[in-house]
This record gives structure tokens, C-alpha cells and sequence, in this order.
């Protein structure tokens, strides 16, 4: 058990670490493609033709980027106030089966995302050079994926605490970046 | 026709504590399968994506992105130091600063959290310094950072104005008045109070001179708004070009103020990153939701089983508003708006209220729930910023709640007060 959580832990550091980066630097490259839009068209009366879509591309990518990292970091909100009533191992039980399904729930967006993906590999992005709408597409189940594998680690964190009664380590990832979340 | 169950399911898992945004997507989809219409799960990812994948909502990270840059860049003190020159000498001077400095923010971002934590951090100790209790410090802090995301920018109101098909700019300049009412609404509360604690001035009124140098010093950073209202009103920007616009514009004012370390930026970034992506991922699992919801006639059963009892107007709009408090103690405004705006909006146009004016109904209503307990983002980060339990923050915010009804109500039953600005502008 321990042996997987700290496999599942190593992958994830080094797959949300790479995502992070990405992330970032997609908020620059959005900033920067929706402000070129706007400086083309009236300062320089020459509008982009790539502008928009590009934009959107990136934060289709963006999102599924961000996502997974908000998911181990913790930050997609949800309620706790009901199942914290109950005795901290009925409520470990529940959020373990809860993660389960969100693991499967991904696992299986990430499949039928695919497909989507995959069917869509004939479609060119005409405006941004005729790319292959694939390499916009795949970032879903790619991000579904990524999730899939972020809950397994919380599932798998919640058996070894409801098994050893006490809390797993603290995930390396989690430790180093959700201070900066809450900075100010 | 899908069966309502998927409405269950979803509750049920929002309250086993899934993540909202993946109940929204994973209820629709065992409705489907409960309804043997397992043929609709392929279209799910598509919906997903088409969800997702639209120029207005670029308008969010970009709003995101331009608060983070003044916060960072020290514009936020700017701001505090000008509020306080025109209100600290009043009797509760410190709160009052708060609450200015709250409409000066909200000027400029878009998000209430973000307007607790730069104005909370900054003021709860100064505020405790001066003999204020920090639980009533705390208190103002959230009361007064619901006028966040009520004057424009504003990203519940990019959201809103998305999954409904509205004007963004319109439903801005809806909130124009209810926002700086709601300011009015806790100064006079504040006035009150520090009459009867005797709270101290914070300082003298310094003179013209000092107050019209500060005035100058803050005079660029609250430019913001005008140029972000003014460039979409004269058509030069659509919302989302605007929302660039002010990132560029947050960039030039660092600049000129050298105030940008660098390595603040990448955190900066990384805060960007993943809060918009936490509520694009919901907008598009909303989108699936909101598909299934039309599916399966929800809001006309719910008109149906209203118009039951009463097609009062009046009636249902207190019963809606009644329905939005509660949920917004349990809910974030974006996830509440997600889930109850398609299902309530048709419900509301046919009692005959227009959509515009229920828009800002529901946005004034489920932003106030962020500071209601017990589930209330802003009560969390305000409790978190001044280390004081949420039960204690709360107990001084009861005659600020006071204010906040007032608001609901009069933004409810007086359309006038939502509705004069953006008709007057050529909308509606």
C-alpha cells in the first residue's frame, strides 16, 4: 500500500510539476494573444486572423492543465459540512469511496474524451496554420487522465489511513505549492 | 425524456463531498444511464469541450490575471492609503477605510476572496492596533468584500451573462448601483456602531494638498474601470478584449511604479493558473449539466409545480430569493449560479421578470452567500487572515447582514435601482 502511494506520489510530482509550468505559461501566452488582438486591430488597423482561436486554444490547454493540480492541491470546492458529522473514520470511508468514484468518473471522461479526440483528427484549425484539431482535443482526456490518477493517490491516502488510523505523509507536491494559494 | 432522478444524484454526491464540478458531470451521465440513453455519453466530451472553448470566458483569467497584478504590485496600498485620506476621519475611521477601499477594489477585480484576503491582510492589523476588536476588524473585511463582484469586473457576472445568453457589459453596468448602495448600506451600519463603542478616528484629515496628491497617486490604478466599461460601452472592446486590456493596462501602472518582483510573478501566475481553471472545468461540466437539465424539462416542472400555488410575481420572487439564501450558505456563488441558473431563469421570465433583472438578482442574492455561514468562502478566508473563529466573525456580522437583506430586498422589489443605469446606456 505504501509502496503504491509513494509510486503514485512520484508520478504525480513529476506529471503536476510539468503541468505547472504549462499552466503558467499559457496565462502568459493568453495574456499575450488576446492583448496582441486588440493592439492589431485598432493601433495598428491590421486584425489578426489567428488571434481568437489561438487564445482559445490555449485556454482549452490551460484548463486541463490547471485542473488536475487544483485537484490534488484541493481546491475544486466542495461541501464537507454534512459527512463531517459523522466519526472521522465514517467520514474517511466515505471521502475513500468518493475519491473512487471521481477516479473512475475520469477514468472514463478520459476514454470517451479520447475518442472525441481521435474522430476529430481530420478537422484542421484552419486560422492557426492547419493543425490537426487532435492537438487541441487531446488535452481533455489527457487532463482526465492526469485526474484519474491524482484520486487514485487520495484513495489510496485515505485506505492507508483508514488502515494504519493514522494520516498518510504528506504529499510532496501539496506540501510545496499550497502556500502560494494562500499568500496575502 | 430523462427522469428528474439525476437532480438527486447530484445533491447526494455534492453532499457526500464530491467536487461540485465533477457531481455536475457525473450525475448528468448516470441519468443517462438510469434512462437507458447510454447513446448521449459520447456527446458528452464534445459538450464538454464546446463548454469550454469560447472567447467570452477568456474574459476570466484575463480578470483574474489583471487582480493579481495590482495586488502584487502594491496598487492595492494605493488605494487603501486614498481611502483613508478621505474617510479616516471619521468617528471608525479604519472601517470605513475598509469598506471605500472595498469599492475602489471592486473597481479593479472581479473576485470577492481575492478583496478579503489583499484588504484583509492589510487592515485587520491595522485596525486591531487601533483598539478595534480583530473579530469585528474580520467582520467588516467580509461584509464589505461582497461589493466585489457586484460592481463591475465581474467573473460570477462573466459566468452568468455566459451559460444564460446575456449582455456581459449590461449586466455590469446593472450592478454599478447595487454595489455602491451596499457600501452606503454598511458605512451607515459602521457609523452607528462606532458611535456607540466610541471607535477612534484613525487620523486627522491631513489637508487638501496631502489628500489631492493621494487622490493623484490613486487616480491611474481607479482609471481601471473606466477604461474596462468605457472601451465595451463605445464598442472598441468586446468583454473579453477589455479584461486583456486591463492586464496590460495593470502592467503599464508596475511598471511606471517599478513595483513588480519578480519573484512574486511566478506565484502570481501559478495563482492564475489554477484558480481559472477550477471554474472553467466547472463552467463546462455546467454546460453537460445544464444540457441534461433542458433535456429532461426540470424548469418546466418546477414552473409547473410553482404555478400551483401562486403565479404571484412578488411571491415568487421571495420564494426564489428565499431558495438563493439557503443555497448560498452551502454553495460558491459560480457552482450555485452553474446549477440553479438554467434551472430558474425560465421559471422567473415566466412570472414576467426580465432576465436581465433576475441576472443581477441572482448575482447580488448568491454573492451575499459568500459570507453567510456556514459554508462562506469569504468568512473562511477572513477567519484565515485574521485568525479568529468563524463563529465570532460571524456574531459581529449580524447587523451587516441586516444591510446585506436590505440589498436583496430592495434590488428585488425597486428594478429602478438595477435597471435605470444599463436603459439609460441602451440596453433593455
Amino acid at each position: 500500500m505504501n509502496l503504491a502511494i509513494r509510486c503514485l506520489s512520484a508520478i504525480n510530482v513529476v506529471q503536476l510539476g510539468a503541468f505547472r509550468w504549462g499552466a503558467m505559461f499559457l496565462v502568459l501566452a493568453v495574456a499575450a494573444i488576446v492583448s496582441a488582438g486588440v493592439f492589431f486591430r485598432y493601433v495598428l488597423n491590421d486584425s489578426l486572423s489567428w488571434s481568437e482561436e489561438l487564445a482559445k486554444y490555449a485556454m482549452l490547454w490551460l484548463v486541463f492543465l490547471g485542473a488536475p493540480i487544483a485537484l490534488r492541491l484541493g481546491v475544486h470546492p466542495n461541501i464537507e459540512i454534512v459527512i463531517s458529522r459523522f466519526p472521522s473514520r465514517v467520514t474517511r470511508f466515505i471521502l475513500a469511496v468518493m475519491h473512487l468514484a471521481v477516479c473512475v468518473f475520469c477514468s472514463f471522461l478520459a476514454m470517451k474524451s479520447h475518442d472525441f479526440a481521435w474522430n476529430g483528427r481530420t478537422q484542421v484549425a484552419i486560422s492557426v496554420g492547419d493543425v490537426s484539431m487532435y492537438w487541441f482535443f487531446v488535452s481533455i482526456p489527457l487532463g482526465m487522465a492526469s485526474m484519474a490518477l491524482v484520486s487514485l493517490q487520495q484513495f489510496l491516502e485515505d485506505m492507508s489511513f483508514l488502515i494504519a488510523g493514522k494520516p498518510a505523509q504528506q504529499d510532496a507536491f501539496v506540501t510545496k505549492h499550497r502556500p502560494v494559494l494562500d499568500e496575502f | 425524456m430523462i427522469p428528474v432522478t439525476f437532480i438527486w444524484i447530484l445533491l447526494g454526491l455534492i453532499s457526500v463531498g464530491m467536487p461540485i464540478v465533477f457531481a455536475l458531470g457525473a450525475a448528468p451521465m448516470l441519468g443517462l444511464v438510469l434512462a437507458d440513453k447510454e447513446v448521449f455519453l459520447a456527446i458528452i466530451a464534445q459538450k464538454l469541450y464546446i463548454g469550454i472553448n469560447q472567447f467570452p470566458l477568456l474574459a476570466i483569467p484575463m480578470f483574474i490575471l489583471a487582480g493579481e497584478i495590482m495586488n502584487v504590485g502594491g496598487i492595492t496600498e494605493r488605494l487603501v492609503y486614498f481611502a483613508r485620506v478621505l474617510v479616516g476621519h471619521l468617528r471608525g475611521g479604519l472601517a470605513h477605510v475598509n469598506i471605500i477601499s472595498s469599492i475602489f477594489f471592486a473597481g479593479l477585480s472581479g473576485s470577492a476572496v481575492a478583496d478579503t484576503s489583499a484588504l484583509g491582510s492589510m487592515l485587520i492589523p491595522a485596525m486591531e492596533k487601533q483598539g478595534y476588536s480583530r473579530k469585528f476588524s474580520a467582520a467588516v473585511t467580509a461584509a464589505s468584500s461582497v461589493i466585489g463582484p457586484i460592481i463591475p469586473p465581474s467573473i460570477i457576472m462573466v459566468v452568468y451573462a455566459y451559460i444564460m445568453e446575456i449582455s456581459v457589459a449590461a449586466l455590469f453596468l446593472a450592478g454599478v448601483v447595487p454595489g455602491l448602495l451596499t457600501g452606503v448600506g454598511l458605512m451607515t451600519v459602521v457609523s452607528i456602531i462606532a458611535r456607540r463603542r466610541e471607535y477612534p478616528v484613525a487620523d486627522r484629515f491631513p489637508g487638501m494638498r496631502v489628500a489631492a496628491r493621494a487622490g493623484l497617486d490613486a487616480f491611474w490604478p481607479l482609471l481601471t474601470p473606466i477604461i474596462i466599461m468605457g472601451g465595451i460601452l463605445s464598442g472598441v472592446f468586446t468583454p473579453t478584449e477589455a479584461a486583456g486590456a486591463a492586464v496590460v493596462y495593470a502592467i503599464i501602472l508596475c511598471i511606471f511604479m517599478k513595483s513588480l518582483p519578480l519573484t512574486r510573478v511566478k506565484n502570481m501566475l501559478f495563482r492564475t493558473a489554477v484558480s481559472s481553471s477550477v471554474i472553467l472545468l466547472a463552467v463546462g461540466m455546467a454546460s453537460v449539466f445544464a444540457w441534461i437539465a433542458t433535456l429532461s424539462g426540470v424548469p418546466k416542472l418546477l414552473t409547473a409545480f410553482l404555478f400551483e400555488y401562486t403565479d404571484n410575481k412578488y411571491v415568487v420572487l421571495l420564494l426564489i430569493n428565499l431558495l438563493l439564501v439557503v443555497v448560498g450558505m452551502f454553495l460558491d456563488a459560480g457552482p450555485a449560479i452553474l446549477i440553479l441558473g438554467p434551472i430558474l431563469t425560465p421559471t422567473a421570465m415566466a412570472v414576467g421578470v426580465d432576465p436581465l433583472h433576475f441576472a443581477i438578482i441572482m448575482c447580488v442574492n448568491l454573492t451575499i452567500g459568500l459570507a453567510t455561514p456556514p459554508m462562506g468562502l469569504i468568512l473562511f478566508v477572513a477567519s484565515a487572515v485574521s485568525r479568529e473563529r468563524i463563529e465570532s466573525v460571524v456574531s459581529e456580522m449580524l447587523p451587516f447582514y441586516i444591510v446585506h437583506i436590505a440589498i436583496i430586498a430592495l434590488v428585488t422589489y425597486v428594478p429602478a435601482i438595477s435597471m435605470t443605469v444599463p436603459r439609460l446606456l441602451g440596453f433593455g
